[in-house]
């Protein structure tokens, strides 16, 4: 009986893993650029097989039949199909051509046909999307982002991303595979990703394939544009604070690509006319930014292909102030305040695309990236008794990764697709260094002091493997498990991380999701503020830090409309433990302990329901994204050991963009927001402290960590589109007005000594922007 | 549909208002229960009123500071044992700095806390809620004594006022308990007598050692190093015997710089180290009270929750048992 089973189970393995039949497998590419598209289905019309694109554009079709009509299809594209006939493996590559402007086309498979292999809690942002919508200055994939259902955008204008109920340090913004830590210039009113760059954008929020991980609560994975094969095209695009130059092609055809993409700002250009003005104080401070991305793209074969990328964004403040000024002894006195602070994220990679035979399909990846932050204040006065007074005051933190991985997609048949890989990331954190110099010759103080935390090195390892099983023509499962390791300091922590989602076609059009995934996160962003700013530190999981933990179940379904609508519902579930915080009354600058004895760990919870309506075809296309949720946290040495609600709780959050094509050169659209009030901790009496400090003649009670809401925040967002044709290029002009009708939306709230009073951001702001793009 | 977009148009201007200010939500005042209750003295808390944060009135000082008609009742070890009176201590303010000696508006006139001993008070005043407070009377950690040296300071620039310009580094030596987590704090105070009078003066110091985790400098965050008092857990110092080290200047004690010709009056002072071991709920208050002043207006901060152990009202009731030792100048 053993010796059958035995027998038996060998037989099981054997047609699991040499299936009957041949495969067809290849890259999905734009007939016009030669761009890989991502995501994109290809059908085999007569068996019926259904599979998709990679992030490589990679797709693998497994058919016993001898004649196959593979059909390829993607939104903005013309399906393509293409008939072969062989009993052999084949290496198709698919050319798909870009559907003209504002023709209504019917399609027989849209993005939606095949939903039931979309993972919950994952949305696919079309870059299209972005351009459309109307923007701040420009484009920003950030605030594409937090348009999105189950997503919060913390501040207004500000670059962080909150996603269900998670911190804005966890969240994994990956370009080409390789992580940034900071994603802000101008303190977040710009992304650093270049939308010009930019080709794919995936947003993962819940039931995580086993390939990503790191981070507790989303993966934001950017792929950037390889460039056009064909011919030579650029883009130049001007708005009223920044403007961008990308210029692609060919450098051997059909080969090798390029792509280069810059933006700077230019606001300083113009600053000293509003200064004159009056429109801007004097001491408004000098800010630059600039981005520059690089790929160059080399086809060795049909099987080998390499990718080398670069990207290197900065942000630099200067501001030099010198007054003359007169203490109390009436002496006269010149002095200079000279403020300096920038920061950089640098990123360089290598990969390399191999097939192994037909069905294995591999990429590896040798990566390394950067992100560091300075400030420093000096002052120095001279006044006229000579006795003169400098201070320099300096802070800077710093991280660096060196990656190295390696991602395995081996097509066993049409209903069993394994994913697998291992890799290592080098980590250093340098979690801040402080330098204080005093010297002031009339009050004898002489001060040159460092605070200098230790360096901390880290490897941070990892192995998975997931699978994608469809049992029959209704269930799809996909089990995943990852292990993960973090080494430092001789002390090892290991985890594991299970996955597993599965999608029912309940109905034709009716797909019901559900699904579990745990991710390990073991570097904890300590922010203040939230809001994404430079001066949030990483810090790794040690001395007595432990890894941030997620458990997040989901459940849902979405409904395919005539092919034209999805409609999406998700509801969700989040714990996380070990989340880190400032110690009450802790901060980054005016607290020099070590980072590890200024920091809390506690408990975090967060459920919601999210409803998404999404068109993306035809003249009028938008979404509507509503979510109702809660979320909170629980510290031990914080609130009194009570759960008080999380910092960017918003019970109600409802987005509506909507686009309209009204003729080929007109489009409008319109974004429209509303949110609860975020949380904010107010104090309500004053009480006698048993001791006088200093000045304190009073304490203010605050009842709980974030007792009071804000008022609901929304606003209206409105642009038009006007593109024309002729010998320069493709050229459009966009005017879009922000905050349209000028809503004053409360973002902070102040005690003034005799009230609260609200403190708001961002009026009524319009901007244009003029794009060309020419060939 | 002109007139839809009319009236969204409006609706959308409407909703565009938003009011500046925020009320505050009056939910009625408490009692505030202020109160270090040492060894070495009668039991003596303050107790006050709490006041609305807006509320900047003339009296709010007065409000703030003092209730007269409080029932105060005593438990120790949850048996009743005595009722504190009230002593009206004019407009005075509460303790100026973490204080030489302790003297509440409400004490008892010969009940002296007992180290190791659990005590309750339960306050009541007409229309404000009960509150009430508990704390364990830590045992006594014991000066061993205070070992000095002096230093001459070299003056950058001659001081006008001719005082001395003599440093003395005192160490003040204690062995902190094993197997149990003790907190403390440290002050010095002088006594000045002359001509028949005494006073009390807090006398600043120096501290470079590691161990203090709060320091409570004269004038705050942004003033010197001139401490008031020190407050540390035995985090570092567990089961050891420690040696504590504080300077001070002699000039702060009026000391010349030069010698005092024969025949001038003759001045005594009395300098007190006062070692505090207290209770756990008052180091956390003290800690919490320090950040709080710290991140008092500053905007990269979030508000400071200051400790307190008072149910139905506010303020700390803490808990020390007290180890002194002096040393005696002339001049």
């Amino acid at each position: 009986m053993l010796k059958f089973k035995i027998l038996l189970f060998l037989l099981v393995l054997c047609k699991i893993a040499f299936p009957q039949g041949h495969t067809i497998s290849g890259y999905v590419e734009d007939s016009n650029t030669g761009e890989r598209i991502i995501g994109a289905f290809v059908i085999d019309s007569l068996s019926n097989s259904v599979a998709q694109t990679n992030n490589f554009g990679f797709y693998n079709l497994r058919t016993s039949n001898r004649q196959a009509f593979v059909k390829a299809t993607y939104v903005g594209f013309k399906s393509a199909t293409i008939h072969i006939s062989s009993v052999n493996d084949t290496i198709l590559n698919i050319k798909m051509e870009p559907l003209v402007e504002l023709k209504e086309v019917v399609v027989s498979y849209s993005r939606y046909t095949h939903n039931e292999n979309v993972h919950l809690g994952m949305i696919t942002i079309p870059i299209k999307q972005l351009t459309q919508m109307p923007a701040l200055g420009e484009a920003d994939l950030i605030k594409s982002i937090q348009n999105q259902a189950g997503i919060k955008g913390g501040i207004e204008g500000s670059a962080g991303i909150f996603v269900r109920g998670g911190g804005s340090g966890e969240n994994l913004f990956m370009l080409d595979d390789v992580p940034v830590y900071n994603v802000s210039h101008l303190y977040g009113f710009f992304s650093a990703f270049n939308s010009h760059a930019i080709k794919d954008i995936k947003l993962l929020k819940g039931c995580f394939p086993a390939q990503y991980g790191g981070r507790a609560s989303s993966v934001i994975d950017v792929r950037s544009r390889d460039g056009n094969n064909k011919s030579l095209q650029g883009e130049i695009s001007i708005g009223i604070i920044s403007a961008n130059v990308s210029l692609d092609g060919p450098v051997i055809n059909d080969k090798s690509t390029f792509m280069i993409s810059g933006r700077t700002s230019y606001f300083n250009l113009y600053s000293g006319v509003l200064k004159n003005l009056d429109l801007l104080k004097d001491d408004f401070p000098k800010y630059n930014f600039y981005d520059f991305n690089a790929r160059l793209t080399h086809t060795f074969s049909q099987k080998d292909k390499i990718f080398l990328s670069f990207y290197n964004g900065k942000d630099h403040i200067n501001s030099l102030n010198s007054d003359n000024a007169s203490e109390e002894n009436s002496y006269v006195m010149a002095e200079n305040i000279h403020e300096n602070s920038g920061w950089d994220n640098l990123i360089g990679s290598l990969r390399w695309n191999h097939m192994f035979g037909s069905r294995l399909f591999a990429n590896t990846t040798l990566a390394y990236s950067s992100y560091n932050y300075f400030t420093q204040d000096t002052y120095h006065s001279f006044p006229s008794d000579s006795l003169t007074k400098d201070y320099n005051a300096s802070y800077k933190s710093d991280i660096s990764d060196y990656i190295v991985k390696t991602d395995f997609d081996l097509t066993i048949n049409n209903n069993h697709r394994l994913i697998f890989g291992f890799g290592n990331t080098f980590h250093t954190f340098n979690p801040g260094s402080n330098y204080y110099y005093a010297n002031d010759q009339k009050l004898e103080v002489k001060i040159d002091t460092s605070y200098i935390n230790s360096r901390l090195l880290a490897n941070e390892a990892f192995i998975y493997i997931g699978d994608e099983i469809k049992l029959g023509h209704k269930l799809v499962i996909n089990p995943g498990f990852r292990l993960s390791a973090f080494l430092s300091a001789g002390k090892t922590i290991i985890n594991p991380e299970p996955r597993f989602s599965a999608n029912f076609i309940l109905l034709p059009h009716l797909v019901i999701k559900a699904g579990y995934s745990r991710m390990i996160q073991y570097m904890h962003l300590l922010s203040r503020s939230g809001l994404n700013m430079p001066t949030d530190i990483w810090i790794p999981a040690l001395k007595g830090i432990d890894p941030l933990k997620s458990d997040q179940i989901n459940a849902g379904f979405s409904y395919n409309w005539s092919d034209k609508i999805l409609i999406s519902v998700e509801a969700y579930r989040k714990l996380l433990y070990n989340t880190t915080d400032y110690k009450n009354g802790s901060s980054l600058l005016t607290d020099l302990s070590p980072w590890y004895e200024k920091t809390t760990q506690g408990r975090g919870h967060a459920k919601g329901i999210e409803l998404s309506v999404e068109k993306q075809e035809g003249r009028l296309t938008g979404s509507i994204n509503y979510t109702l949720s809660g979320s909170d946290r629980t510290f031990e040495d914080l609130n009194n050991g009570l759960v008080f609600p999380f910092k960017y709780d918003r019970l109600h959050d409802l987005n509506i963009s909507v686009n309209y094509q009204i003729t080929g050169k007109w489009d409008v659209s319109a974004f429209w927001m509303y949110g609860t009030g975020y949380p904010v901790t107010l104090a309500n009496e004053k009480y006698a402290p048993d001791i006088y400090i200093a000045y304190i003649r009073y304490i203010q009670n605050y009842p709980s960590i974030n007792n009071c809401v804000l008022p609901a925040y929304h606003r209206l967002d409105l642009g038009i589109h006007y593109k024309i044709n002729n010998n320069l290029g493709d050229q459009t002009l966009s005017l879009d007005v922000f905050n349209a009708y000028n809503r004053k939306n409360p973002v902070n709230v102040y005690y003034n000594g005799e009230r609260f009073v609200y403190s708001n951001l961002l009026p009524i702001i319009p901007s244009i922007t003029y794009t060309l793009n020419f060939k | 549909m002109k007139k839809s977009l009319i009236i969204i148009s409006f609706l959308f201007l409407i909703t565009a208002c938003v009011k500046d200010t925020l009320n505050i939500t009056d939910s009625g005042r408490r009692i505030t229960i202020n109160g270090l209750i040492t060894s070495d003295s009668c039991f003596s808390v303050k107790i006050s009123k709490s006041a609305l944060l807006n509320d900047i009135s003339e009296s709010t000082n007065n409000t703030l500071y003092s209730i007269d008609n409080a029932k105060v009742l005593v438990y120790m070890n949850d048996n009743y044992v005595d009722s504190l009176s009230y002593i009206f201590l004019g407009s005075g303010s509460p303790f100026e700095g973490p204080y030489i000696s302790r003297m509440g508006n409400y004490s008892s006139g010969n009940m002296i806390p007992i180290p190791g001993n659990k005590y309750k008070i339960v306050v009541k005043a007409p229309g404000l809620p009960d509150a009430t407070a508990a704390v364990t009377i830590p045992n006594l950690v014991k000066i061993e004594r205070v070992d000095t040296f002096r230093t001459i300071v070299p003056l950058q620039y001659p001081d006008p006022y001719i005082t001395t310009n003599v440093q003395l580094t005192c160490n003040v030596i204690f062995t902190d308990p094993g197997n149990e987590i003790n907190y403390y704090m440290l002050n010095i105070y002088y006594v000045h007598e002359a001509w028949g009078y005494r006073h009390c003066f807090i006398l600043n110091f120096f501290c470079n050692d590691p161990i203090p985790e709060e320091k409570f400098a004269r004038w705050g965050t942004f003033g010197n190093d001139e401490l008031q008092a020190v407050a540390f857990s035995d985090k570092i110092i567990s089961g050891k015997k420690c040696s504590f080290p504080v300077t001070i200047e002699l000039r702060d004690l009026g000391f010349p710089f030069y010698p005092v010709p024969d025949g001038t009056d003759t001045h005594k002072k009395n300098v007190y180290f006062r070692l505090y071991s207290i209770s756990e709920e008052y180091y956390k208050y003290l800690q919490t009270l320090n950040k709080y002043e710290k991140n008092y207006n500053n905007p990269l901060s979030d508000p400071v929750l200051v400790n307190s152990n008072v149910n139905g009202g506010y303020g700390i009731l803490g808990g020390a048992a007290v180890s002194s030792d002096s040393l005696v100048f002339t001049y």
